[in-house]
């Protein structure tokens, strides 16, 4: 079991998929997931095929329950729309799947990037990184026509472990009672002092 | 000697300095200088300058007045921060009026004023400099005898941040501490005009904004389960047990809270207001289920007025001081590994808030015991 806990983190480096592509006559689409820690950075590059034409994309952004994104994090020229509000402080287990999608008018060659943040996934029994998923967009092109990136980001986010829950129950109660014992003793000695006339 | 004049003067210019560095930062760097919440406010007020609920900005979790206060925030993008700033110096100019009414030296109210957590905090846009300024205003006036002034101050102080509640009982027993009887005139009239205005206020953005209102402003932070990393004891414990049996965990921390708060009201107040009231929000800080650095600034203000009543040494005061730095920065590596750096490390960072308990309980022990007794002095109307 150690040598499973000793080795995750390395197979999990091993896994995680930091960029994802997608190409076709029309467009091509690159997308990078920029960062270590729980707020990461999506960096996004479209090129349009033909230099010079002028088209309208809609990217279709699926925030699934263990992300969220911070709807006022993400820039106004990108046009975000949100359908649903997105509840950036709980856990991944009270979360739901989200959308949201970016309009944007484009000729040749765009790049934005928005920030993106890992919820507090659910602790494990003792393995501690988990792998998450983050798909890629759908880009509706020109009103009439959809791709969809099947290509996706995986993610290792750092948990808590449930076997720590024994040592951390006692040692929290084991704190409080220390803690209200030697207040009260303080304050005990404070008001047994005589009060001067 | 510095005299007053030059420590608000050099309170004024270190704010103003910051205040114009601040937008300098913001418009040059990708790491802004400004918090988050002073977006958070903005975004408010814009919604209440378009005839909206302030509520539709996710995470507004205070009171309206907030939002109207700061709707010029949309023709002047720092004057919130101003406003926050003149909160800071009234906070200072209470400070020393406080000290003034002790015979205490001025110059420790420096330790507010000049304080980098303090200029910080108001310079990058909180809001905690107006609560703190109603409370100091509150203990003034308190002190002064002034039962309507300090009621009204107090009411609003509570209404504009619900953490100011955990002084309500001493600040009862205080207002005619001469009397044994529960129940006096004076304490009535200043229950009825701090607990009225704030029941007033509730009533009143009740009618305008709803059950929102209520539950953003009030109910959140008592059913807030906070499951991201933070200094209190009980950050890991709620993460763990957040999908079974967090709510008796909740209890666990909210119980000993205030059963020591009511504890210390009753047998400290009469003989020290100030070390009562830093005691109770010590207590109220360290055994949250949420703490953050916010929270610091809480005692920090009212440690002008706390130290000058302490008989410890100054050897004594800086070995607290480093303790207390020491425990902070050791959690602040460990959250850093976690929050930036995406390690594994939730043990680390539990046995570090622990170690950020026991810095803060001995702090507070010392301070209770080191207490002085300070005869009855009210000053006449």
């Amino acid at each position: 079991m150690n040598i499973i806990v000793f080795i995750s983190p390395l197979l999990i480096i091993t896994l995680s998929q930091n960029i994802i592509t997608f190409d076709n006559s029309v467009l091509s689409f690159s997308r990078e997931l920029i960062g270590i820690g729980f707020t990461k950075q999506l960096y996004t590059k479209i090129s349009l095929k033909n230099p010079s034409e002028k088209a309208f994309i809609t990217l279709i952004e699926p925030v699934p329950y263990t992300w969220f994104v911070d709807q006022e994090e993400v820039p106004d020229y990108l046009n975000p729309k949100f359908s649903s509000l997105i509840d950036i402080e709980l856990p991944s287990s009270h979360s739901t799947n989200h959308t949201f999608t970016i309009n944007l008018e484009i000729t040749g060659d765009y790049e934005f990037t928005y920030p993106i943040h890992m919820r507090y996934n659910d602790p494990t029994y003792d393995v501690p990184y988990k792998m998450i998923k983050l798909p890629g967009p759908q880009i509706k092109y020109k009103e009439n026509q959809i791709f969809t990136v099947n290509d996706e980001f995986m993610a290792e986010i750092p948990v808590g472990l449930t076997k720590h829950i024994p040592i951390v129950v006692m040692g929290t109660i084991l704190l409080e009672i220390i803690a209200v014992f030697s207040i009260i003793l303080a304050a005990n000695k404070f008001t047994h002092h005589i009060i001067p006339k | 000697m510095i005299g007053r004049n030059s420590l608000f003067i050099a309170s004024i210019v270190v704010r103003i300095f910051l205040l114009v560095y601040g937008e300098w930062q913001d418009r040059t760097m990708d790491v802004k200088y400004t918090d988050l919440d002073y977006q958070v406010y903005s975004d408010s007020a814009k919604y209440v300058l378009d005839g909206k609920s302030p509520y539709l900005r996710h995470t507004y979790r205070y009171t309206p007045l907030l939002a109207y206060i700061l709707i010029p925030n949309w023709y002047i993008s720092f004057w919130g921060k101003l406003i926050f700033i003149v909160c800071d110096l009234l906070c200072g100019y209470f400070l020393i009026k406080l000290l003034e009414l002790e015979n205490e030296s001025l110059l420790w109210s420096s330790t507010f004023l000049l304080n980098p957590i303090a200029f910080n905090m108001s310079t990058r846009g909180s809001s905690d400099s107006l609560t703190s300024f109603l409370l100091l205003s509150t203990i003034y006036f308190l002190k002064k005898n002034k039962i309507w002034q300090a009621g009204i101050l107090y009411g609003l102080s509570v209404h504009f941040r619900i953490y100011p509640i955990i002084y309500s009982f001493s600040f009862y027993i205080w207002v005619d501490k001469e009397k044994s009887s529960i129940f006096t005139y004076k304490r009535l009239k200043f229950t009825i005009i701090s607990g009225g205005l704030f029941l007033w206020l509730i009533f009143v953005f009740w009618i305008i904004y709803g059950w929102e209102f209520l539950y953003e402003t009030y109910l959140y932070h008592f059913i807030r389960k906070d499951s991201r990393h933070n200094f209190s004891l009980y950050f890991y414990i709620l993460y763990l047990t957040y999908n079974f049996s967090a709510k008796i965990f909740g209890l666990l921390a909210f119980i000993p809270q205030w059963a020591l708060i009511i504890y210390l009201s009753l047998f400290m107040t009469k003989k020290n207001l100030y070390s009562t009231i830093i005691a109770e929000t010590f207590i109220f800080v360290i055994f949250n289920k949420v703490c953050t650095a916010q929270y610091f600034i809480w005692y920090i203000t009212l440690l002008p007025i706390v130290i000058p009543k302490i008989n410890l040494s100054f050897k004594k005061w800086i070995t607290i001081l480093l303790f207390w730095i020491i425990s902070e920065a050791h959690w602040l590596y460990w959250g850093y590994h976690l929050e930036f750096l995406g390690e594994s490390v939730f043990l680390q960072i539990w046995i570090a808030s622990s170690l950020f308990f026991i810095s803060n309980l001995w702090i507070l022990c010392e301070i209770i015991k080191a207490s002085q007794i300070v005869p009855n002095k009210i000053a006449e109307n």
